[in-house]
């Protein structure tokens, strides 16, 4: 395996921008719910809701669309064509439709 | 029952059934309308997305056609759909039409779909899901990740099993495939000698096909980190040659991590990251001047790119605008050919070389934007420098 030529200076700007970019989203607003603050409900296993799968895999990679765009039939291809390509889970899939087509 | 009323009586009968009739007939036809707006179980859908603009490049200025990119999806119920994507683009002065994908795929069940055709390989997450031009946030692509001079396959034919699945907090993303693979070419003349990897190879040059996959896991249970590995290990010879044993082994490792709406700097992060490399077994060639030269076509290229979005921001404009910053490099096979290398003009730099890349963007819609970027790349002897202006628009 040839070993990358790449320079001192380039390799540690590169490291830099991704411990910045680390810290920065460890500084982000995801709120930690402990068991202490859920009272009597302990840990609750909360599924997430289409909206939120929408927000979270759709912009992975794009901006997360807008649901107005397409009608209830397009986004049901579109859906399937996504999961296919991102890899995404039948079940998140199936909401992320479902919301879209509820919003649209 | 007098004359008159009988007449009168008839009228009535007469006119009571042609309302009937007509009722029905109303009715008949507001039934066929809706019908006709049962959504049924095919959908065809024509999608894609375009991008044009102006360049500069090492002083030469011009305006660009870009690429025009119909994408084809058509589902069949539930399980079937075909997907397919043309670039329509203007390169080195000439139209180009070139097939990007056409697959069918069909879902067996909630964990695996079989998809089967001319498919882009999932090799890293660039060539699959990031490159087109609404997508790619600068107008350029990573070196070694475009058309020109890829590192690695970008697409192939064969059949492919992918899918997704949740394990409690944690998602993985895998895809295996068996393909025709890349192939290799020698073609000498009494001149020249140039040997090249074709990672696009329609039909076998030879009786094994390459196997391969990418296993994807999404650790943290938002979904903002997403790491991946890929590889793929072909024979790459063309069959009755003295080069049919030799072997390709090729790599990839790709980095995602997106964090929206995040207060304490009002606004999004996005870094990307992908490092492809190949190693090929070293075969030797009868050159020209009739020496034996033993050819090394070991390669490698990489890129990491950061975005940063002020969605927060309370101004309109501001929270549209996008900055990014792109670092890439490829380190090429040192000895790929002995004539010219195809595809280079005048203004492509060749060899080792990096890139950096920085850019604005403008969202007008969540998917047309104006992207404005300046470039510079260099190898040992010389840099040029490049910018852009274009607008995309996709889906």
């Amino acid at each position: 395996m040839k070993i990358k030529k790449t320079g001192l200076l380039d390799l540690v700007l590169v490291l830099l921008v991704m411990v910045i970019s680390f810290v920065i989203i460890s500084c982000g607003t995801g709120k930690k719910v402990s068991k202490d603050d859920m009272g009597d409900l302990g840990v609750m296993n909360v599924e997430k809701s289409g909206a939120v799968l929408w927000g979270e895999n759709c912009g992975r990679c794009h901006n997360a669309p807008d649901p107005r765009a397409f009608s209830d039939l397009q986004w049901e291809t579109l859906g399937k064509h996504m999961r296919i390509r991102a890899g995404l889970t039948a079940d998140e899939t199936q909401k992320i439709i479902n919301f879209l087509q509820q919003s649209n | 029952m007098s004359g008159k009323k009988l007449y009168m009586l008839i009228i009535f009968l007469v006119v009571l059934t042609c309302s009937s009739r007509a009722q029905s007939g109303n009715e008949s036809t507001a039934q066929n309308l809706l019908d006709l707006l049962k959504p049924g179980n095919t959908s065809f859908l024509l999608r894609g997305y375009s991008h044009a603009g102006f360049e500069s490049i090492d002083k030469k200025s011009t305006f660009t056609m870009g690429s025009f990119n119909p994408i084809f999806l058509w589902r069949h119920g539930d399980r079937f759909i075909f997907e397919s994507e043309m670039e329509i683009a203007f390169e080195e002065g000439s139209l180009e039409f070139n097939l990007e994908y056409a697959d069918l795929s069909y879902i067996l069940n909630k964990y695996l779909i079989v998809r089967a055709g001319h498919i882009l390989s999932p090799f890293g997450t660039f060539t699959e899901r990031l490159h087109p031009a609404w997508i790619n946030r600068l107008t350029t692509r990573p070196l070694g990740l475009g058309h020109h001079e890829p590192v690695g396959p970008t697409n192939e034919v064969g059949i492919e099993l992918r899918g997704g699945a949740p394990f409690g907090s944690v998602k993985i993303n895998y895809s295996g495939y068996l393909s025709n693979g890349p192939s290799l070419s020698v073609e000498s003349d009494i001149t020249t000698t140039v040997v090249e990897i074709n990672y696009t190879n329609y039909l076998d040059n030879n009786s094994n096909k390459a196997i391969g996959g990418r296993f994807g896991i999404l650790p943290i249970s938002n979904s903002i980190l997403e790491l991946g590995i890929s590889g793929q290990y072909a024979k790459i010879g063309d069959r009755d040659t003295q080069y049919k044993d030799v072997n390709s082994y090729s790599y990839a490792l790709d980095l995602s991590v997106v964090k929206n709406s995040i207060t304490a700097i009002k606004g999004n992060i996005d870094v990307k990251g992908q490092w492809n490399w190949v190693t090929i077994d070293n075969f030797q060639v009868l050159m020209p001047d009739g020496d034996i030269e033993t050819i090394n076509m070991d390669q490698d290229a990489y890129y990491l790119q950061l975005t940063y979005r002020p969605a927060l921001l309370n101004n309109n404009f501001l929270s549209n605008l996008e900055g990014v910053i792109r670092y890439s490099g490829i380190n090429p096979p040192p000895e790929v050919g002995h004539g010219e290398s195809a595809g280079h003009t005048e203004e492509m730099l060749e060899g080792d070389r990096t890139q950096w890349a920085f850019g604005i963007n403008y969202w007008l819609t969540w998917r047309s934007v104006i992207k404005c970027s300046f470039q510079t790349e260099s190898n040992s002897e010389d840099t040029i420098n490049s910018f852009y202006i274009h607008y995309a628009f996709g889906f």
